[in-house]
């Protein structure tokens, strides 16, 4: 009885969307198995949204910086919007020299270090508004949404919300959003004991800083002097490459498989390339796992390790005649628990 | 050869901590020059070992063999790395199955122009257990000019640098570059995506990895 | 606890890990020379072989070396030290018991209380030998400190056994701490000239 008056209590003490909280309040504690309280789901959906369109209607300017442990890295980022058009161009701060452009989809990366610039697709569009259409989110089944109050970052408020995982299987989330537009200035990936394993923030931030457009794609032009290349990606099945998964992982689903093939240079057909590993994505919403699989070789396959960067790991195993490497934004656990269940059919 | 005096007082103070900077320097200079120093340094707390020894008790010694000790073990931290920069702190948990590493070796200072840095924790000796560094500039950068993903990738080469041995792994660098690619398969990716990836070039240290 | 030193106050290991760090090998070599009877007396302890001994602790220094630069900020430096030797010791044990070559001997009972009793200071890993030399020794360090003149004698006591700083020698006897600083040096110089010609024909024995 005590408890019902005190929540709303509490709960008005964060200054934060009404809307939410009245939403909030009227849920029940939060089951422990999957499957959020529709409530908790609504927040978690509006948020994603926003979040996700923050980038598409607001241009900026600004300073990024990623650490993890005591290593800092750093790009200056340039972000513009017109329309239904998209250019960003980033520029490294620290470590090698590099120049990222990407029009919409299509990415330019220059290496003036190494003469070389590189054109891929960026595969993103299409997987998001899926992910967060349906009534039960599938975020929501692994992980807690709460608001945890408000927040100054690069000289702008912002709103702090954490998505806590319900299991060991992934990491936890903590995530600035600007408050005008959900526009997303840092961002903490936590591991069980909420420590912070990597962190990812503006330090300076010009919001609807006057970028031109045009400006960044001209500068995207000059590949004068540059090898270009240009990977290339198949799109398969996994069951067609011969591949499964055992058992799922809890949460993460197949998203895409890509055959990959070895980057030419600009005018290479693809019956020229030689083919490169299998590529077989999973994703929970927030966090995504990589398998990659190629034929084993002896002389290259050395070494079985678990790596960590950050928030990313990385697990490489041998399985039979197959060489394994797993990447992603996960507890080594977890890829652990791909490698065991991964098999080849035929 | 008697050492002068000056630095065997020093010494003395060294021992009680009571030394300031320039002090300091000139006492190890002195030890640096003159052998008997050393044994000076030695004898100094030799005697205090036994003075705070129980009476009916005898501390073990091994006083002759004390500087022959130390002198096998400076002709060892000559070949490592010097202290001079932080190194790793943890080794992470190896790996289910380990096999014996075949590394190619390298010695010489490690080029700053990775932006991967996969890096073995101190005092590991088998390579298995390896904590990584540094970031790969956005799902797209990588350091290879010539990725070439079906052919033929160098070794893991595993160069003694100022920072500890570090492993370079071109292979796996390429591998991290492709799994970026597909940030946006996770909506925090796809939203502050780009800029998540963004991640560039960090220093040397390294991060213990997350095995559980 | 019997061989502890004194508390540093201003810290002596603080200083040389600082010059350690600085590229400064001298400063870490008089660190190993500080501890290595310490270390290896523990070693002894769990460790039977003589030989398996040193190279522990060997080993041991060689890793604290290397992660020299994550002490920064510890409290003690031989408490720090003290876990590598452990780790190092347990480490070299179980790979011993997994090789079947290596004789039952070689290794005893884990054992790392520090606070272990005096009496086991002597291992079984001693010479006869050595035992005699070590009760030599004492012996006459003992006899040199009575012979030290009083304020001598009375401040080295104050300092490695009573583990005074210099400031609180130096109201303790009403002297100025350059004073205090000098009389410490004259007492070690003394004792040392009597030991020294003992220690040299130490040469080759084993603990």
């Amino acid at each position: 009885m005590v408890f019902k008056h005190l929540r709303p209590i509490a709960l008005a003490a964060y200054a934060l969307s009404a809307i939410n909280y009245v939403a909030a309040q009227t849920s029940a504690v939060p089951p422990p198995v999957a499957g959020a309280p529709a409530a908790e789901v609504r927040s978690l959906n509006d948020w994603l949204m926003r979040m996700n369109q923050a980038a598409s209607n607001r241009s900026y300017v600004g300073t990024f910086v990623v650490s993890a442990g005591g290593n800092m890295s750093s790009a200056k980022i340039w972000h513009v919007c017109e329309g239904n058009q998209q250019v960003e161009r980033v520029e490294t701060l620290t470590g090698a020299p590099r120049s990222v452009f990407r029009h919409n989809d299509e990415v330019l990366t220059f290496m003036p270090d190494h003469k070389l610039a590189r054109s891929e697709k960026r595969e993103s569009l299409g997987l998001f508004p899926e992910l967060f259409q349906s009534a039960d989110s599938r975020i929501g089944d692994f992980y807690h949404f709460r608001q945890e109050g408000a927040g100054r970052v690069a000289g702008v408020d912002a709103d702090i919300v954490v998505l806590a995982p319900k299991d060991n299987l992934r990491f936890g989330y903590r995530v600035w959003t600007e408050r005008g537009n959900g526009l997303v200035v840092k961002l903490q990936t936590l591991d069980a004991q909420g420590k912070v394993v990597e962190q990812a923030a503006f330090s300076e931030l010009e919001l609807d800083a006057p970028v031109k457009m045009e400006k960044l794609i001209q500068m995207m032009g000059k590949v004068q002097g540059y090898r270009l290349e240009k990977p290339l990606l198949l799109k398969t099945m996994a069951s067609a490459e011969g591949w499964a998964l055992k058992a799922p992982v809890a949460g993460f689903n197949p998203m895409s498989c890509y055959r990959r093939l070895a980057p030419a240079s600009v005018g290479t057909g693809p019956a020229e390339m030689a083919e490169g590993p299998l590529q077989w994505i999973f994703s929970d919403g927030l966090a995504s796992v990589s398998i990659f699989i190629e034929p084993y070789d002896r002389q290259r396959h050395i070494r079985e390790a678990s790596l960590a960067m950050g928030a990313t790991h990385t697990l490489t195993r041998q399985l039979d005649a197959y060489w394994v490497t797993l990447v992603g934004e996960v507890p080594t656990a977890t890829l652990q628990l791909f490698a065991h269940g991964l098999e080849r059919k035929k | 050869m008697k050492s002068s005096v000056i630095p065997r007082e020093l010494l003395s103070g060294l021992a009680d901590g009571q030394l300031s900077d320039e002090e300091l320097a000139v006492a190890l200079g002195a030890c640096a020059d003159d052998a008997s120093s050393l044994d000076c340094w030695n004898t100094y707390h030799l005697i205090g070992e036994v003075l705070r020894a129980p009476a009916l008790s005898a501390v073990s010694v091994a006083a002759g063999a004390d500087l022959a000790f130390v002198g096998r073990l400076s002709a060892r931290l000559a070949q490592e790395a010097p202290a001079a920069t932080p190194l790793v702190a943890n080794a992470s948990a190896p790996a289910s199955a380990l096999r014996p590493a075949q590394v190619v070796h390298h010695r010489g200072p490690a080029s700053n122009d990775g932006n991967f840095r996969w890096k073995l924790a101190a005092g590991v000796a088998s390579l298995a257990a390896v904590s990584a560094i540094a970031w790969n500039a956005s799902g797209l950068l990588t350091t290879v000019p010539a990725p070439q993903l079906a052919q033929v990738a160098a070794p893991q080469i595993v160069v003694t640098s100022a920072q500890g041995p570090v492993v370079r792994d071109a292979r796996l660098e390429e591998l991290l570059a492709a799994h970026r690619q597909f940030g946006a398969a996770s909506a925090l990716q796809e939203s502050s995506g780009f800029l998540r990836n963004a991640t560039f070039e960090m220093p040397q240290d390294v991060q213990a990895a997350g095995g559980r | 606890m019997s061989t502890e030193p004194p508390p540093t106050p201003a810290d002596s290991d603080a200083l040389l890990v600082e010059r350690t760090l600085k590229g400064d090998q001298r400063a870490f070599e008089l660190l190993v020379i500080k501890y290595q009877r310490r270390i290896q007396r523990l070693i002894g302890r769990m460790v039977r072989d003589v030989d398996l001994v040193e190279d522990i602790a060997q080993e041991t220094f060689i890793r604290a070396y290397r992660a020299l630069a994550q002490f920064r900020g510890e409290a003690q430096f031989y408490t720090w030290l003290y876990r590598i030797a452990i780790n190092t010791a347990k480490k070299a044990l179980m790979d011993l018991k997994r090789n079947p070559t290596v004789s039952e001997n070689a290794y005893k009972s884990d054992d790392d209380d520090e606070t272990s009793r005096v009496e086991n200071e002597l291992t079984s890993s001693e010479t006869p030998e050595a035992v005699l030399a070590s009760k030599e020794i004492a012996q006459i360090i003992n006899a040199a400190m009575q012979e030290l003149p009083e304020e001598l004698r009375e401040a080295i006591t104050l300092r490695e056994i009573e583990g005074l700083s210099y400031e609180e020698i130096s109201e303790a006897m009403n002297c100025p701490i350059g004073t205090v600083r000098s009389r410490i040096f004259r007492a070690r110089e003394a004792i040392s000239a009597k030991v020294k010609p003992l220690l040299e024909n130490q040469t080759g024995k084993r603990w």
